[in-house]
């Protein structure tokens, strides 16, 4: 280790050795070897985040029908925003949006804070076997991929032979079995749920460590003052973890135009294509089976753009609100 | 205590433990047995029931020489633990059961079962003879018992070419992604990196804008990635989010310990090797989960950057078979008959589940030990 350079004072506090250059700062060999791993970073992200940035010429050339998409880049002509237009006038232009927003909606509204309900739920359970049966088995779904996850579902939810409707029927909710896995209007609920008894118990995984970090010694003197359960949950827990929420919040604002592809993919079907046509399952369809790169690439960006607004303003409006930002 | 005490306890309750393990698995397999010497088999002939009778006999017999040491050292156990816990006075302000509290574990008993019964189905299912399947009600157990699903899905080309690529792009991406994304982090934890900010900002800017996906395959196949085994795990060496996980827990390994190696004429990567990665057990156990996670159910990338049967993956060969009946392809009608491809799939996906199932204690383990409360408090 270099010693840094003593300053030396004149006796009314000017500095007598200025002159010592501070350009002379000496590159070390570890200061190259660190610089090299970093390097890792930029050289990846250049080609896997950066070099598709490039791509994005694509959405403002005629590069629909290619059989190659490299030529499709390079010979297309320049159309501008042809290919936005195309999609405003698309007759599932609305629909899609629709379904888009309305899932992600939904979803922000309902699986965003349940893990968080879980949580709390879960660290006001007074036996601790208890807590840890239930976190192992609420566990596993999340280690089932969608695939699995989704078939099961489509044998249990099968119109003649699925548990799910024999069950109704049985107990006379129903009179006749639901079509929920062709019914349009079953679409959302379905990919509600699904996604609620997949990912709660995952998902509460960093509340319950949030929750756990909360000192004992606040309930006990908040127990001694006569605070009830409720008064300690919203008093004590929720404020304590609120950092968490609020970043986690942000963090699926900025992804609210994606909507798990994987997911949707296992459900959607032709029945229900009216409402299991979302932003993701388009841009597939449209750019990969059926050439329609420029078309698909505008769609995205326009994705892109959209999701990057949404993530500003909400990180803007919450810092405003609780002055916690994510930068 | 006596020290000697203290040093058998341990071993007995050991002892103990598998012994009600061996017990329980016993138990389950006698159930298992008589249930099925009691049921109708499909392609059952006497001789098979017979079997199953003398198993589920011998099975009983076991079981009961299993059962009986392990009640007695429970019971001593219990005994032992209950003298040594006499004087300790338990609390009584935590234990009063609220309404609350019944509501409480009522709604997680019912969201466990929700959790839980999908499996149970799956395995009743895939146990039932196809063609009676499809007449309904197979909810909790099989009603016409069959290997034959089994016996088909086993011998299908394509699950093994499944599992055997599912398996290295795990293995391989797991290792590797680790590698990749714990040397970056390293080195942006450092505060003597150099252009700190201008890397940090190159990293963060891709997190929240990208150019989706027609222009992330552009360059999947311009750099020669696509229908490459490779599209499985470069693309997935590197994640951002992964990488502030890992440098914000090495920003919390003491600097002494790095000033220390540096004294000691350690050059950087080396404290990184050497020092940095044995600590970070924690992290890198809980970062390589969601990793093999992610490695193992992914299935879309196979449906976008390849088009080789070869590189199919697991995931991919199960979509096939729930959404288009492949596992029937090119059998003879009189088999067709009596299968349906519903069951086929049923067994499919347990059979791809087993590895799942196996390693799911292990990881719940190691998490419930506190895993995610450390490298998650960065």
């Amino acid at each position: 280790m270099k010693a840094k350079p003593i300053t030396i004072y004149a006796i009314d506090g000017t500095k007598l050795n200025r002159s010592i250059p501070k350009s002379k700062k000496k590159w070390t060999t570890n200061d190259l070897i660190l610089l090299a791993m970093a390097m890792l970073s930029v050289i990846f992200l250049a080609i896997f985040a950066y070099a598709p940035l490039y791509g994005l010429v694509l959405a403002f050339k005629a590069g629909d029908g290619y059989l190659n998409i490299m030529n499709a880049i390079n010979q297309a002509p320049f159309v501008g925003l042809a290919n936005f237009r195309d999609f405003l006038a698309d007759p599932d232009f609305k629909n899609i949006m629709f379904n888009t927003l309305g899932l992600n909606i939904l979803q922000l509204l309902i699986n965003f804070p349940a893990p968080i309900i879980f949580a709390i739920l879960m660290s006001e359970l007074l036996s601790d076997r208890f807590k840890k049966t239930v976190q192992t088995v609420t566990f596993f779904p999340h280690f089932i991929s969608w695939v699995i996850f989704g078939g099961i579902f489509l044998s249990l939810l099968d119109f003649e032979t699925g548990i799910v409707n024999n069950l109704f029927m049985d107990l006379g909710l129903i009179k006749q079995p639901l079509d929920i896995l062709g019914g349009e209007q079953y679409f959302f609920g379905l990919i509600i749920t699904t996604s609620i008894i997949k990912g709660v118990g995952w998902g509460s995984v960093i509340y319950v460590a949030a929750i756990s970090g909360i000192p004992q010694e606040l309930y006990e003197a908040a127990k001694i003052d006569g605070a009830n359960r409720f008064q300690r949950i919203m008093h004590i827990t929720i404020p304590s973890i609120a950092p968490t929420i609020v970043l986690f919040f942000i963090l699926s604002i900025a992804g609210i135009l994606n909507n798990g592809i994987e997911h949707l993919w296992v459900f959607q079907n032709a029945n229900n294509i009216m409402r299991s046509e979302v932003l993701d399952t388009f841009i597939y369809k449209y750019g990969i089976p059926q050439w329609r790169y420029s078309y698909a690439t505008a769609i995205g960006m326009l994705k892109s753009v959209i999701s990057l607004a949404l993530l500003i303003v909400s990180n803007a409006v919450l810092k405003k609100v609780t002055g916690k930002g994510i930068y | 205590m006596n020290p000697r005490i203290q040093f058998q306890l341990p071993s007995r309750t050991h002892v103990y433990r598998l012994l009600k393990l061996i017990t329980i698995m016993m138990l389950m397999s006698t159930i298992f047995l008589l249930y099925t010497s009691n049921i109708e088999i499909d392609e059952g002939d006497t001789s098979l029931y017979h079997t199953l009778d003398a198993l589920s006999w011998i099975s009983i017999a076991l079981f009961m020489i299993v059962l009986i040491p392990t009640v007695w050292l429970g019971v001593r156990l219990y005994q032992q633990r209950k003298a040594e816990t006499k004087h300790i006075r338990k609390s009584k302000l935590n234990k009063q059961i609220t309404l609350f509290d019944v509501i409480n574990t009522s709604l997680m008993t019912i969201f466990m079962v929700l959790c839980i019964y999908p499996l149970i189905y799956v395995l009743a299912g895939s146990f039932n003879q196809g063609a009676d399947y499809t007449a309904g009600g197979v909810y909790f157990l099989p009603r016409l018992f069959t290997f034959e699903n089994y016996k088909v899905v086993l011998t299908n080309q394509g699950l093994w070419q499944g599992y055997v690529v599912t398996i290295s792009r795990t293995v391989i991406g797991t290792l590797t992604a680790l590698i990749f994304t714990s040397i970056v982090a390293y080195a942006m934890s450092r505060p003597n990196l150099k252009y700190k900010k201008v890397f940090y900002w190159i990293n963060i800017f891709t997190m929240f804008f990208g150019g989706g996906l027609i222009p992330y395959f552009l360059i999947i196949r311009s750099i020669g990635l696509y229908n490459h085994f490779l599209v499985y795990i470069i693309p997935a060496l590197y994640s951002v989010y992964n990488m502030i996980i890992f440098s914000s827990f090495f920003r919390s390994i003491s600097d002494e310990l790095h000033e220390a190696a540096l004294m000691d004429g350690a050059n950087e990567f080396r404290i990184y090797w050497q020092i940095y990665l044995p600590l970070s057990k924690p992290v890198l156990a809980t970062v390589a989960l969601w990793l093999a996670i992610g490695h193992w159910n992914a299935y879309f990338d196979t449906m976008i950057y390849t088009h080789s049967p070869n590189l199919q993956t697991l995931q991919y060969f199960l979509l096939k078979a729930i959404q288009t009946a492949t596992l029937t392809e090119g059998m003879p009608a009189e088999m067709m008959l009596r299968l349906s491809p519903k069951t086929l799939s049923l067994a499919a996906i347990i059979i791809s589940m087993i590895p799942v199932l196996f390693f799911f204690p292990f990881v719940r383990k190691n998490f419930q030990s506190g895993i995610m409360i450390g490298s998650l408090k960065g």
